[in-house]
């Protein structure tokens, strides 16, 4: 069994408690105009190129067999259509600024990459994080690997946009110790609009968890313009704070810093002049939602 | 935070202590030279150095800073600092050189410049241990030390690294002099071929007893008479109880927490005025040695917890008023700072292996949280049986970001005692001193002998033995680096090399070890370190119950980086071959752009948990241990190794051109066992990985220096992780592990207007210093080390 991951990060202290590696799976259903991880959408392998390690010495266009990349300025240029992703270029570049992203990870791989760590997972109430993309969009590999990883007493955080069929996130309860579930938006048409996919399955989904008792944080991209209206954030705190299971409530102020890495990818970045929410605006939300008697923390 | 917690009293001595200026005091020479010319030839060598001793104590200026609880400095008062003519004698020159330098000066006034030019010079030029060492080492012993292949500890400063244990906070002067006179009729000549010799060193010992009790006495009289002439009441009632104080100690054992400071700070002054001991010397497990004290006096109601805090203030500022005495030359290269590094032990195991930690433990957090100086150094001992709660404190000052206090794994540090030699018993009582050394507090002499540079050493192996930066033929011709048919073959030549250059290096220390054990005894450090009086011999001279040398190795990780790049792209990939290699380390990758960038990008480096660089820090560690550890040294004891720079990485990387990791000439090495400064890609636990597959207990201690941005370490979520973080480096059986905490553009802003940031205290290698304070070229190396950052998800 072979999962498409783009990056295995260790060290990871924001996605659940202690010390975490986190394990990103490669595919998305979701195409949020925010999104900090847009390497992350398309479950196929990309070239990206990181334009502070190029140095311009076109090792790279000496390398590629296919003809898929030209000399341009003091760097190069990919033609999509021509690039066969077999490689050839990241071998040639000294600097290590190309980068495939996404491979596949067999089972064992993942699952021996993952325990290096335990150590950590173990002195600091930390463990296993699967995040994306969207894991359920793999979601036999992710079961598998969560299987794996239960076997050896890992704990494990599932974070998820929850836009997936319910048979498919079915099979994780009881094995997932802790859920980041994602709640963008709680009107579907505005939530349609700014990440192509309306919200009923993922509030569906959210209240089955919340029924079954399950631990959640929900983790809100707190947008300006966007989501973080009062009267938004009241829809949103009177649906999480019905009943069990919603533990803790994650804002996660906007930042641009993956502008960046749109370019990289050929990606055209759409909310450049948004800007990020002001101290005031993060407190005041925050305010908001304790008021629901909800626990809210900023950030991770 | 901070300063709040610091009372009036300590407000102001705090201030006083970080104003003065150090400059040098030409007293102690003096003395030292009148002792000399009365004695000299005279009496025995130990009695001469007590009787020296004696002078000191008796006639040194006295000073009681205003409100001072704690009294005594080495000097005539805080930062004036004595030189010690008859191991160092400073040309005026030298002293010109301490005078105006920019970093780690020391004033001299014209008229101790004059004292130094007609009355130190002419009685000591030619005579001190310096001289002596200049002229018994081998042609071949200075080329390598004038290249850089290694240091010597011993040609300014004396042996020391001594830590004090329980004893001195049970038996007064008046009873140890009794128990070496005791000694002493129990010598017979008859039966004993050696009586004599042991007879001047228990005499030499018996005098040095008288010394420090003078010293107590003329204290106590001088705060009695000051409280005789002040209309303060407040003060008045402070020099009283100095005087009872005094009264008291060092001639009888202390009753109150207040004694046993007092009888600590004689003993320290007492230690630092015989000899110029390198580390000065060191109360080490002080919450265990205070914490009776401090519970029978809370109980009885004769103490507060806010009057021992107080106390303990007054006598962290006692510490930070003694700047280490000045060095010159590669010395001061190898060890650039202030810092007299003695380092205080909190928590760890007591002597029955039950948890040490105390109230006085959490008390002396608080002393390092609200004083902020850079001496004492402090750490904490953490054991699988101390509890999370002591490490969350100390976490809390720890992000405070001051580099204090540093983290020792207190189970390892027994292992690595018991298997040199130590009994379990006696490696309970042990613990960490100076940057991060193993030792078995009170009942040992472990001394730090001199740097290797690992990574000259295989400049020299690339090389046949020659020194490219000058030509010169200084090691072994170990064969032609460019015949070499396997990355097996380049390995054997660098231990070939290495044993050579550790043959060398050797076969000094054991004339210096001889020289300090003939004309440098210790009679005062003798009494204090069992079993010198028992066997009547002196410290200097295998007196102590374990006697240990090290050797300290530097630049792992840039070695492991250089030889990866060799075996990976000369033999592995064959991307080149070694003479094109060579040609672009030769040219300083000048023109070699592209080809340095391969090899500081895409080669397997140190510090990731990559296996195949991991494999080679460990060869190289193997080699290292190999060539030093078990050999005897002059004295009886034992050699081993010790991983940690001080600050020589720097002065080794000023020796060194480029190397093949794609360093580029005279850049610093990288330091302790931390990775190559920015090469670690995979944060924190990547790190600990690597470092975890060093094996650390084989040592005498290691060191790792991690540095984290402030944001990790927020919340108790950040002090979880910080904490999960030390356990599971010490599930490894890492040694020490310390922390810096502050973000790069804080420190890059400090290098501008070095006036905004006077209080900004970092972590150096072993010892935490004011940023001011370094140099340049260390201000930059710390900027470039590794900032980690935590890797969130997506947000």
């Amino acid at each position: 069994m072979v999962g498409q991951i783009y990056n295995i990060q260790r060290y990871s202290l924001h996605d659940g408690p202690g010390i975490r590696t986190t394990v990103f799976l490669k595919g998305c259903p979701l195409s949020c105009a925010w999104c900090h991880n847009p390497e992350s959408q398309q479950l196929s392998p990309q070239l990206m190129v990181n334009p502070t390690l190029c140095m311009g010495c076109h090792e790279c266009v000496k390398g590629c067999e296919t003809g898929a990349l030209l000399a341009a300025d003091k760097q190069m240029k990919v033609i999509d259509n021509q690039c066969i992703l077999c490689g050839a270029c990241q071998k040639a570049c000294p600097a290590g600024a190309i980068e495939i992203i996404g491979k596949g990870y067999t089972l064992e791989q993942v699952v021996s990459e993952v325990l290096k760590d335990r150590t950590f997972y173990d002195s600091s109430g930390g463990g296993v994080t699967l995040s994306g993309g969207e894991p359920l969009q793999q979601w036999t590999f992710a079961l598998a690997l969560v299987k794996a990883l239960k076997k050896e007493k890992i704990h494990i955080t599932l974070d998820t946009s929850g836009h997936e069929q319910w048979a498919h996130l079915e099979p994780f309860l009881g094995l997932v110790d802790l859920y980041l579930y994602d709640v963008k938006h709680m009107d579907p048409d505005r939530h349609r609009r700014w990440t192509g996919v309306d919200n009923l399955r993922i509030l569906d989904n959210l209240e089955r968890l919340m029924d079954q008792g399950e631990k959640i944080w929900i983790r809100l991209p707190l947008i300006p313009g966007i989501n973080d209206q009062e009267d938004h954030l009241h829809d949103l705190a009177a649906f999480v704070s019905r009943g069990q299971g919603v533990d803790k409530v994650c804002l996660l102020p906007y930042h641009g810093f993956a502008a960046g890495k749109y370019d990289q990818l050929g990606m055209v970045y759409d909310m450049k002049d948004k800007k990020k929410p002001g101290p005031d605006r993060i407190l005041a939300s925050k305010a908001l939602l304790e008021g629901y008697g909800l626990e809210v923390q900023v950030g991770g | 935070m901070g300063q709040y917690g610091m009372n009036e009293r300590v407000r102001r001595l705090r201030q006083e202590s970080v104003e003065a200026i150090p400059r040098i005091s030409m007293e102690r020479a003096r003395l030292v030279t009148e002792a000399y010319e009365a004695y000299e030839g005279r009496v025995s060598i130990p009695v001469l150095r007590a009787r020296t001793l004696e002078h000191i104590l008796t006639h040194k200026a006295l000073h009681i800073g205003r409100g001072e609880l704690i009294v005594g400095e080495r000097g005539p008062s805080p930062c004036e600092t004595p030189t010690y003519p008859e191991l160092c004698c400073h040309t005026l020159e030298d002293l010109d050189i301490m005078d105006g330098r920019a970093k780690i000066s020391f004033k001299v006034d014209p008229a101790s410049r004059t004292i130094q030019e007609e009355e130190i010079i002419p009685q000591w030029a030619g005579k001190s241990i310096r001289d002596h060492v200049v002229g018994l080492m081998t042609p071949e012993w200075k080329a390598l030390y004038e290249a850089g292949v290694f240091t010597e500890f011993m040609e300014q400063r004396a042996p020391g690294h001594a830590v004090g244990d329980d004893k001195l906070y049970k038996k007064g002067f008046v009873q140890w002099k009794a128990d070496i006179e005791a000694q002493m009729d129990r010598l017979d000549d008859l039966t004993d071929p050696e009586a004599y010799g042991k007879r001047e060193q228990l005499k030499a010992m018996a005098i040095c007893c008288d010394a420090i009790m003078t010293f107590g006495r003329r204290y106590g009289q001088a705060a009695r008479d000051r409280a005789e002439t002040t209309d303060d009441p407040q003060e008045k009632t402070d020099l009283l109880q100095v005087a009872q104080v005094c009264d008291q100690v060092p001639a009888q054992a202390p009753r109150t927490f207040h004694e046993a400071l007092q009888m600590y700070w004689f003993v320290h002054l007492t230690v630092i005025n015989e000899l110029n001991t390198w580390d000065a010397f060191c109360p080490g497990k002080l919450d265990h040695h205070l914490y009776p004290f401090y519970e029978r006096e809370l109980e009885a109601g004769t103490l507060t917890r806010e009057g021992a805090k107080e106390l303990l203030e007054c006598f962290f500022i006692k510490f930070n008023n003694q700047p280490a005495p000045p060095k010159v030359g590669i010395t001061l290269k190898e060890s650039g700072t202030y810092t007299d590094f003695c380092n205080i032990n909190i928590g760890g195991l007591l002597p029955d292996g039950t948890s040490g930690v105390n109230a006085v433990s959490y008390l002396l957090l608080e002393v390092i949280e609200d004083l902020r100086i850079l001496q004492p150094s402090n750490n904490i001992q953490v054991s699988r049986v101390n509890p999370d709660d002591f490490l969350i404190e100390a976490g809390k000052v720890i992000r405070e970001g001051m580099g204090f206090p540093s983290v020792f794994n207190a189970d390892a540090v027994v292992q690595e005692l018991v298997r040199c030699g130590k009994t379990p018993a006696d490696a309970l009582t042990g613990g960490t001193s100076g940057c991060v050394e193993v030792g078995c507090f009170g009942k040992e002499a472990f001394i730090l002998t001199g740097y290797l540079n690992l990574v000259k050493i295989l400049e020299l192996t690339l090389h046949r033995g020659l020194d490219p930066l000058t030509g010169k033929r200084i090691g072994k011709d170990t064969g032609d680096p460019t015949a070499f048919g396997s990355f097996h073959d380049l390995m054997a030549a660098f231990e070939d090399q290495l044993n050579h250059v550790v043959d060398i290096k050797i076969r000094g220390n054991q004339v210096i070890e001889q020289l300090y054990a003939k004309k440098m005894p210790a009679p005062f450090l003798s009494i204090v370190t069992d079993d010198c009086i028992q066997s009547a011999r002196d410290y200097n001279n295998g007196g102590a119950r374990y006697n240990t040398r090290y050797i300290q190795g530097v630049g792992i990780g840039t070695i492991t980086d250089s030889l990866s790049a060799i075996k990976t792209h000369v033999f592995d990939q064959q991307t080149w071959d070694m003479d094109q290699v060579l040609t672009m380390i030769h040219a300083d990758f000048e023109g070699y752009e592209k080809e340095r960038t391969r090899l500081r990008m895409r080669t397997p480096k140190y510090g990731n948990d990559d296996n195949l660089a991991d494999d080679i820090m460990v060869q190289v560690f193997e080699a290292f241990f190999t060539a030093v550890d078990g050999r005897p040294t002059a004295s009886g004891g034992t050699y081993h190794i010790q991983m940690l720079p001080t600050t020589s990485h720097v002065y080794f990387g000023s020796v060194i051109g480029a190397t093949p990791d794609g360093r580029k000439k005279y850049r610093p090495l990288s330091e302790g066992i931390s990775p190559v400064q920015g090469v670690d890609k995979h944060g924190p636990t990547a790190v600990i990985q690597s470092a975890g597959k060093m094996d650390h207990l084989r040592t005498g201690g290691t060191l790792l220096n991690q540095r984290l941005s402030p944001d990790l370490l927020q919340g108790q979520a950040g002090l979880n992780q910080l904490k999960g973080l030390i356990r599971a480096y010490f599930a490894m059986d890492g040694h020490h592990i310390q922390f810096n905490v502050f973000d790069v553009a804080k420190l890059k802003e400090a290098q501008q207007h070095p006036d905004l940031y006077q209080n900004l205290i970092v972590r150096v290698a072993g010892y935490s210093d004011y940023f001011n304070n370094l140099n340049k070229n260390l201000q930059d190396e710390i900027i470039e080390r590794t900032e980690q950052s935590g890797f969130g998800g997506k947000a």
